[in-house]
């Protein structure tokens, strides 16, 4: 225990004067307040519509709905009375409303309120979107049969909520995953690297410590440089602790992975810009799910099989929790058995090629 | 203490051997020196003794005891390594380098501040290795070589790069320290050092061991005592060698009588003119 506090202090000290290590906190910083400040809450484009319901009929549907399908809806867009409509439009400059009340002659009359840029496209859309819901609500004039009706409304609803979550947050996951998580990788190459063209490793061999004490205690550093970025991500852009532990436990799976493959690298490379060409690709490869997780249409099956799925979507399920929770034990589960692998492979490798090298 | 059978080594795991077929024996509290020039199996011999390397063919028996595959932690904690290279942490100060090896060891070791007194960086102590020339590096890395007070420490090229000052505190605390009882293991091209040190060295090329005694044995075998006389001819100043045995004798007493001597210098053949004149190639 002594030899690991040792190795540890060591690796503390040699850590915060490395350049990737210092990179990785200062970037943490930078990009917590570029998430904070500079980063869009919402970068939607498309026009939010608040619906000022007088009549209730549209919110006791959904309510129906809700019922029917077992599911929980909280809308944002219905504003209790007009002027809570136009406060919401004065503050949202993509924003536009329609109230519907009840007409002198026929039973439901639309009104709508736009910003003076709204097109004439966007209100005729918006007009035939309406005139459409409308009927559908009273069945006998409905362009959709119900059953029809009721899928494609319902999924669209959660979608939408799922939209609703700020877009400084939804690019949590993704980032904190490249931050921590990769280059943790580039600080571990940078660390064996250091070890081996300084040939402190062959000095560290002739000691009664053994080379998985020397491994571990790097991992441990890296850890523990990895919760003190996450921390400084995390905090301040969800606003408190909630979904910290299980994220955290989702990212240190990552950083373990992350210093493995940086374990096999520098086992090759003494330094990190000789890895670059290796490790561009890597991230481009890893950088794949978040193509699936901000677009789920695009989900190949191969997808799967690159570790970085699994941090990205239980992050997300972890810090958005919905009815995915299951996701974020699932990505533990995955990423602990390919640490375990990783783990045992890389410190393999690790022990031959110095063995070659002595 | 020591005792290596025929021992081989093969980088490849082929028939080129680095080492090929060496046997030597290494009694406690000798300074045993490895002498050759660079790729001769010096560093390997070193390399596999101290447990870097692993042991392919042949056999090391240490205190009676043969080795088993990869050393254990009671024989990491006996010996001491000094490379060739200085391998220090160059963001970590002197001190900081020694405080950390100590602190790897099962067993009692030395104060690092006074091991840097003795190689002249005390007042050093406190800056990063980093700063330092190659050979105050050298010194850091030598120093953390005798940190655990090692029962057996191999030393490769301990005073290369050094200045003759330096170098000479390095040699004072090997001789030192092996007449606390160290056995040393000491690999060099450097013959001076060699000379002055070992009890015993064995001449190393391609591998193979080609000789192996005491440098005064090793000289008196292989080599013939000479005479250089410095004599005036034609108001120039020549000079001659001759052999110091029997029959060379009367040549001597004959061309001192004829000749203008000004100096005669007595001389032995060094363990380099050994080397050379045993393996046919230099030590460079």
């Amino acid at each position: 225990m002594q030899r690991i506090f040792s190795l540890f202090k060591k690796d503390m000290l040699l850590g915060i004067k490395d350049v990737f290590v210092i990179l990785e906190v200062a970037f943490a910083v930078v990009i917590m307040f570029m998430l904070l400040f500079i980063f869009p809450k919402d970068i939607k484009k498309e026009t939010m519509i608040y619906i000022y319901d007088e009549t209730g009929l549209v919110q006791n549907i959904i309510d129906q709905y809700s019922e029917d399908m077992e599911l929980d809806f909280d809308l944002d867009m219905f504003v209790d009375n007009r002027e809570d409509m136009i406060t919401g439009i004065t503050k949202n400059k993509n924003a536009m409303g329609v109230i519907i009340s009840y007409g002198d002659e026929t039973l439901y009359k639309t009104e709508m309120l736009v910003q003076p840029y709204t097109t004439e496209a966007m209100m005729k859309y918006v007009e035939t979107e309406m005139e459409d819901m409308l009927s559908i609500l009273h069945p006998p004039f409905g362009t959709y049969p119900l059953e029809i009706y009721n899928s494609v409304r319902i999924t669209a609803l959660q979608e939408g909520l799922r939209d609703e979550l700020p877009f400084n947050k939804r690019m949590l996951p993704p980032i904190i995953m490249m931050m921590v998580g990769i280059i943790g990788m580039f600080a571990m190459v940078s660390l064996i690297g250091q070890e081996r063209s300084d040939a402190t490793i062959r000095a560290f061999r002739v000691t009664p410590a053994g080379l998985w004490e020397f491994i571990f205690s790097k991992h441990l550093m890296l850890l523990t440089v990895s919760i003190v970025t996450f921390s400084i991500l995390y905090i301040p852009v969800i606003g408190g602790f909630h979904g910290y532990l299980p994220s955290l436990l989702i990212i240190l799976l990552t950083v373990i992975l992350g210093s493995t493959i940086g374990i096999i690298l520098g086992s090759f490379f003494d330094n990190p810009m000789a890895s670059m060409g290796l490790v561009v690709l890597l991230m481009l490869v890893v950088s794949l799910p978040a193509i699936s997780l901000f677009a789920p249409v695009f989900s190949p099956i191969w997808l799967k099989f690159i570790p970085s799925y699994y941090t990205l979507f239980g992050l997300d399920a972890a810090m958005f929790p919905d009815n995915n929770a299951h996701i974020i034990w699932q990505s533990v589960a995955i990423l602990g058995a390919i640490d375990v692998v990783f783990v045992s492979l890389s410190t393999w490798i690790f022990s031959t090629r110095l063995r070659k090298e002595a | 203490m020591i005792e290596v059978k025929n021992l081989m080594h093969s980088y490849e795991k082929n028939n080129e051997y680095a080492v090929n077929d060496i046997s030597f024996d290494i009694e406690k509290g000798e300074i045993f020196g490895f002498l050759g020039p660079s790729g001769a199996g010096k560093s390997t011999t070193q390399g596999i003794l101290a447990g870097l390397l692993e042991l392919q063919k042949g056999e090391i028996i240490i205190d009676g005891e043969a080795r088993r595959g990869h050393p254990n932690k009671a024989f990491f904690n006996r010996i001491g390594v000094g490379f060739e290279r200085p391998n220090v942490y160059k963001k970590l100060t002197a001190l900081d380098n020694l405080k950390f090896h100590a602190s790897l060891y099962d067993r009692e070791t030395e104060d690092p501040m006074t091991v840097l007194e003795w190689v002249g960086l005390k007042d050093e102590a406190k800056k990063k290795a980093g700063a330092f020339s190659k050979g105050m590096m050298q010194r850091i890395g030598f120093a953390r070589s005798m940190i655990n007070k090692p029962d057996i420490w191999f030393l490769d090229e301990p005073t290369m790069g050094l200045d003759p000052s330096t170098a000479n505190s390095i040699k004072s605390i090997i001789k030192r320290k092996q007449k606390e009882g160290t056995t040393i293991f000491l690999t060099t091209h450097n013959m001076f050092v060699a000379d002055e040190l070992c009890n015993r060295v064995a001449f190393i090329v391609e591998g193979k061991i080609v000789a192996m005694d005491t440098p005064k044995n090793l000289k008196l075998k292989h080599g013939k005592p000479t005479v250089t006389v410095e004599y005036l001819e034609d108001r120039e100043l020549k000079s001659a060698s001759m052999g110091m045995e029997e029959k060379d004798k009367k040549a001597l007493e004959k061309f001192i009588t004829e000749h203008d001597v000004k100096t005669i210098h007595s001389g032995e053949p060094t363990l380099e003119e050994i080397f050379i004149k045993l393996t046919g190639r230099g030590l460079e």
